[in-house]
């Protein structure tokens, strides 16, 4: 018996133990940190290879205040924004490529969270303490800049309701982390 | 005297006949190839373990040289095997600094962007996976973490009736790991990160067993990543490979955190449901947030005091 398991051992008849070869890439793909949105800054319509402002259009087909559709270029606007139901909420139909603020004052595009904060002060509030939103960068003033995600970078101001979204795959029970917890 | 004992055995002669001597030989021999069989595989440590790694000490023993050379031959051994060169330091606690998470469930979808982003930043082992943080999904009307299922497939989130509640380690100010391990492998840092030194852990998984919060994870097997994959900004107390046998856990991205970044998590987070920073700075986002929200600690019955915070908001 003692010989025929030295035999084996010397043998090494159960072999060497295959190690494991690291498997294939799946890239880093949650590493970046891009928002929801791509907001446009400053709306512009692309038609044929030309890039328009709304003024360019505008300047010819006034706005009526008391309009309710969406026609010709602007139908795959959705409105989902509360009492928000016409243009002129937010939008300075004298001036289009401007935000409306209080007694006919404007907001640029580029502030845009200003307009967002007239209505919704507790969240506008929690935003410039950045608790509202996501940072990215630093948490450490001395070390970097901590950049804030604006309003529009997360919700669309027409339809401003965080969209649903395709979660990333589950832990795969049967190659770990799963269980009833441990692992 | 000594004359005496010499003339007897030289009278007597060896003390074993011929039977004895083809009896007890080959059992003798057998035996020894036996020891030599079964300690073979040592023949092969050279590959898995080297003898400085054999012979290091503790990470708080460790002298700012002995530091060096750990460092240097990690970072050769990473080179070797995975072909990319990372930058591993050791990154010590900043002073005056204490750090927390809150995370808002109200925000929280439960898109798992977090799981995935912790996995990649921290070279966590892709098949077995080790994952830090466990999303679960929990029926509105209730906080038992018994109920939540953390492997829903579902086409969209978040779906009706469900809230999410991503869970990882606490970094509890208590913390039951800790008190647990029979070697000091794992500690609380000035920071109040819970640390683990790799080289240090047995594998007993005592500490996996005392967490009330799931969030220790064992490797079974060799972690299998690919090269590709590697993020080569390491530190030695986070996210520099592990080996076989070892416990490991979330910590805060110490390799960003303590140099000012956020943690990967946070800045994955598409609904920004969380808020990292310094609770000693009361002018922090994190100070911000325990100061103004309704925060609540999981099981807080078990006084670990944890370092995260969950909160409901509109």
């Amino acid at each position: 018996m003692l010989a025929l398991l030295a035999l084996c051992f010397v043998l090494d008849l159960w072999g060497e133990v295959e190690p494991v070869q690291p498997g294939q890439s799946k890239g880093r793909q949650y590493s970046a940190n891009e928002t929801v949105r791509d907001p446009l800054l400053a709306p512009r319509l692309e038609k044929i290879g030309f890039e328009y402002g709304c003024v360019e259009c505008h300047r010819n087909f006034s706005l009526d205040n008391k309009r309710r559709q969406r026609l010709a270029e602007h139908t795959s606007i959705e409105l989902d924004h509360g009492a928000n139901s016409r243009c002129d909420n937010c939008h300075l139909l004298d001036k289009l490529d401007v935000l409306v603020d209080y007694e006919g004052s404007h907001i640029a595009f580029e502030e845009s969270e200003k307009l967002c904060g007239k209505c919704h002060g507790p969240k506008y509030r929690d935003w410039k303490e950045g608790v509202h939103g996501r940072p990215n960068g630093y948490w450490l003033a001395s070390r970097g800049e901590s950049v804030k995600a604006t309003c529009v970078q997360c919700h669309s101001p027409h339809s401003p309701a965080f969209k649903p979204m395709t979660p990333a795959p589950a832990p795969d029970e049967r190659r770990g982390s799963g269980g009833n917890g441990h692992g | 005297m000594a004359d005496l004992i010499t003339t007897r055995q030289t009278a007597d002669g060896p003390d074993m006949n011929r039977r004895d001597f083809l009896k007890k030989t080959p059992v003798a021999v057998a035996w020894v190839a036996a020891l030599a069989g079964a300690l073979s595989p040592l023949r092969n440590l050279g590959d898995t373990i080297s003898a400085e790694e054999f012979l290091q000490s503790h990470y708080k023993e460790l002298s700012p040289d002995d530091m060096k050379r750990v460092l240097a031959r990690i970072t050769d051994e990473v080179e070797r095997e995975y072909r990319v060169r990372p930058h591993l330091r050791d990154v010590t606690p900043m002073d005056g600094v204490q750090f927390a998470m809150a995370l808002n469930l109200t925000r929280c979808i439960g898109c798992r962007k977090c799981v995935h982003a912790c996995v990649e930043e921290n070279n966590q082992s892709r098949s077995p996976e080790i994952q830090y943080i466990r999303v679960l999904e929990m029926p509105q009307g209730t906080m038992d973490m018994e109920r939540g299922n953390h492997d829903y497939d579902v086409e969209q989130v978040p779906r009706d009736g469900h809230f999410y509640m991503p869970v990882q380690c606490q970094q509890c100010e208590n913390p039951p790991c800790v008190k647990v391990c029979p070697v000091e492998a794992t500690w609380q840092e000035p920071d109040g990160i819970v640390a683990v030194d790799y080289n240090w852990c047995i594998g007993c998984r005592y500490c996996e067993a005392a967490c009330p919060y799931w969030a220790r994870r064992f490797n079974f097997s060799k972690p299998e990543l690919p090269a590709e994959d590697v993020n080569p900004d390491m530190a030695y107390l986070s996210n520099r490979p592990r080996p076989k046998g070892v416990v490991e856990k979330c910590t805060f991205c110490l390799q960003r955190t303590r140099e000012g970044r956020y943690p990967a998590c946070l800045e994955v987070c598409p609904t920004g449901s969380r808020v990292f920073g310094n609770v000693l700075d009361p002018d922090s986002s994190i100070s911000y947030i325990l100061k103004n929200k309704r925060v609540f600690v999981l099981k807080e019955e078990l006084g670990t005091r944890p370092r995260f915070y969950y909160f409901f908001d509109s």
